[in-house]
């Protein structure tokens, strides 16, 4: 069942298009990865989902209830955890939590519970009583989710959420995705780093400049970049002629040199990779290293942006 | 209505955890008061909440010629004397010494044949030798000006009428002198050093409210906890107005203490209209929301805000006196700032003034907050409080 629906959506800032006929659907219950370098549309995307940015044209459903419409029906559904670390540095962890969770309207006995158990979940339920300005990196990424999830909410959306952070958090948030999804959470997860990606998605979804270049299961973006296989290799010297041979080999997409580093991208690297031993050796170029990367999302991103995810 | 109260609350909390804007608010303006009232007053006037009293100065005389009675008797009768001792010296040399040094503070030299010529209508003239210290030539010319236009009157007089003029000043050959303190206030009262820093002061600590309330705004944007709450279910009005109630509390509170404080212990008189002073409180509150609101929302940095917010309150307090006060083209302009009227307001409860007085003040007040704070909804409502 389709729980976030993105129907063609534009939003312009002057005569820049930030998100350009966007078409996207979330289904319920899965944990899409949203990926793309900066200036991608990510964020703007995040901000009209979460009526946080006017959308220009198009329709966005949040649960069958339109953004548009409805805003505060859709944001009473959702928990952002912003990019940025969003909390008060003179209040305690608990102090934190409990003001959010107030503004989300709990009170009482449930406000209690469920503050304790949002801090339980995050695992800082022994710091609750301290200031975030004595937190680890990691320790204020995970209050800073602490106080978007103690509502409890359908959809949770996490921008960039383990920037900056120790092997360790990193490990803990990715855990705690894994367990809201299983909780019944539809989880939006945003991240320069794709195997944080590979790691909690689903689904990935895949944006550049506004648009969207690729969506589906890893397992669909595995094949779809199965033939994009890449051989890097550090030769000497590397002349224009050898380069030339290169490109013109049938079985070469293409080949990016720079100094003495020659990247080819290929369908197929075992079957190819004794023609560029051969060429090389032909044009005198003696191989220094010579590496065969298998296909994964990285290369599939790099392929279909020609830039690398944190360009 | 329960957001603005749990933003409010929130905002209160954070605020009052913050030392150093406790101390600048709450505890830097008593300082101020105490140095600036200490510094310039005398001891006497500290806390008695009355007129201050002048002191006695000495007044060197020297007669070229035979002494005259005119002039004895009225340096002599009660009332001058209480205010200005005099001392003979022998000569204009001599007085000219004295003053240098400070022995005395002012001099009169009597030409010879003073009592004749006056009697006569004849041409006769006193010198008057100023001294070094102005405070100390105005209350001895303050004296001795009434007594020469008395005798400048009597003279002119027996000009033009002849001398049997004299018989109607025969039941008081001496003009009589009756110097007292300025009435200023209704019951006769000044106010003192302290009462009036204590009012500059008031106002001027309560407009830096406004900072703390543009810090608020400001704060919440570059902690991102604005963008985190917009994405919540609440409307960006209740929010912001959560912030403007937590900063007026704040400055209500800060008000309350700087009053009761010096109050308490530097004894000053703020007057017998409570309801009057706690509303010229809320005008402030209001003119300062507003201001902050406005800065705030024109701005785009914190910054940005604090240094005009900041000059704003240094320009307004200097050219309304609030350090010193002007007189002349510098008091005038000074009747531009809001800080003018509200001192004002302030000031003439501690005269005990009329409450039609006071109240004239309090709605300049009055409208000049009004305006601020008008301008300063149509500008949320053209702005609005974006997040980034």
């Amino acid at each position: 069942m389709c729980f976030i629906e993105i129907s063609d959506v534009v939003k312009r800032y002057d005569n820049r298009l930030s998100v350009d006929h966007l078409n996207l659907n979330v289904e319920e219950g899965e944990v899409l990865g949203l990926l793309g370098p900066n200036g991608a549309g990510k964020s703007t995307t995040i901000g009209m989902i979460c009526g946080l940015i006017g959308i220009d044209s198009g329709e966005i459903q949040v649960g069958g209830v339109s953004v548009r419409q409805k805003p505060m029906e859709v944001k009473r559904m959702l928990g952002l955890v912003p990019q940025e670390l969003a909390l008060y540095n003179k209040l305690s962890a608990e102090e934190n939590v409990t003001f959010f969770a107030r503004l989300y309207g709990l009170r009482g006995a449930l406000l209690k519970e469920r503050v304790r158990e949002a801090l339980e979940f995050v695992g800082l339920e022994d710091k609750a009583k301290e200031q975030p300005a004595t937190f680890s990196g990691g320790m204020k990424r995970r209050l800073n989710i602490a106080c978007a999830i103690m509502h409890r909410p359908k959809l949770i959306i996490m921008d960039e959420p383990t920037v900056g952070i120790d092997p360790q958090s990193r490990n803990h948030i990715l855990e705690s995705v894994r367990l809201l999804n299983r909780m019944g959470s539809t989880v939006i997860y945003t991240s320069h780093y794709m195997e944080e990606v590979e790691a909690v998605s689903s689904r990935v979804a895949i944006m550049d400049k506004g648009h969207l270049i690729a969506c589906g299961t890893q397992q669909q973006l595995r094949e779809r970049a199965a033939q994009q296989e890449r051989i890097i290799l550090q030769a000497s010297p590397v002349s224009e002629s050898l380069l030339e041979e290169l490109r013109e080999h049938p079985h070469i997409g293409r080949v990016e040199a720079e100094g003495e580093r020659i990247a080819m991208y290929l369908p197929s690297a075992q079957r190819t990779l004794q023609d560029v031993l051969f060429i090389c050796a032909r044009h005198q170029a003696l191989i220094a290293s010579l590496e065969c990367e298998a296909p994964n999302l990285e290369s599939l991103f790099l392929n279909l942006t020609g830039r690398t995810l944190r360009d | 209505m329960r957001t603005i109260v749990i933003v409010a609350l929130n905002q209160l909390k954070r605020t009052l955890r913050m030392r150093g804007v406790l101390l600048n608010m709450f505890l830097l303006p008593l300082i101020i008061i105490f140095l600036l009232g200490t510094a310039l007053s005398g001891a006497e006037d500290i806390g008695s909440g009355t007129g201050g009293t002048i002191e006695p100065i000495t007044l060197a005389r020297v007669d070229n010629g035979a002494p005259s009675v005119l002039v004895t008797d009225f340096l002599g009768q009660e009332g001058v004397s209480d205010y200005m001792k005099t001392v003979q010296a022998e000569s204009r040399e001599a007085i000219q010494e004295m003053l240098r040094s400070g022995e005395v503070s002012y001099a009169l030299v009597v030409p010879p044949d003073f009592d004749q010529n006056v009697y006569s209508g004849g041409e006769t003239s006193l010198e008057l030798i100023r001294g070094k210290r102005e405070p100390d030539n105005q209350i001895a010319e303050s004296i001795l000006n009434p007594f020469i236009d008395t005798l400048n009157d009597r003279i002119a007089a027996v000009k033009e009428l002849g001398p049997q003029v004299l018989m109607a000043y025969s039941n008081d050959p001496t003009p009589r002198v009756r110097v007292q303190d300025g009435a200023l206030g209704a019951r006769g009262e000044n106010y003192t050093t302290f009462q009036y820093y204590a009012a500059s002061m008031l106002v001027m600590f309560m407009m830096y409210a406004g900072m703390t309330l543009s810090g608020s705004l400001n704060g919440e944007r570059d902690n991102r906890t604005l963008q985190r709450m917009y994405a919540m279910p609440i409307k960006p009005m209740h929010l912001f107005a959560g912030k403007v109630v937590a900063a007026g509390i704040v400055s209500g509170m800060q008000a309350l203490t700087i009053i009761l404080v010096s109050k308490f212990l530097y004894g000053v008189d703020w007057g017998e209209e409570p309801w009057m002073l706690v509303g010229v409180c809320l005008l402030m509150i209001a003119f300062t929301m507003g201001m902050a609101v406005a800065v705030t929302l024109l701005t785009s940095s914190h910054m940005q805000s604090v240094s005009i917010i900041q000059a704003i309150i240094m320009v307004m307090t200097f050219l309304s006196g609030g350090f010193f006060p002007f007189e002349g083209w510098l008091q005038r302009i000074g009747m531009f700032t809001v800080n003018h009227w509200a001192s004002e307001s302030v000031l003439r409860m501690m005269l005990h003034q009329p409450t039609g007085r006071i109240g004239a003040s309090v709605a300049v007040l009055a409208a000049i907050s009004g305006v601020l704070l008008l301008i300063s909804l149509a500008l949320y409502a053209r702005k609005g409080y974006a997040y980034e």
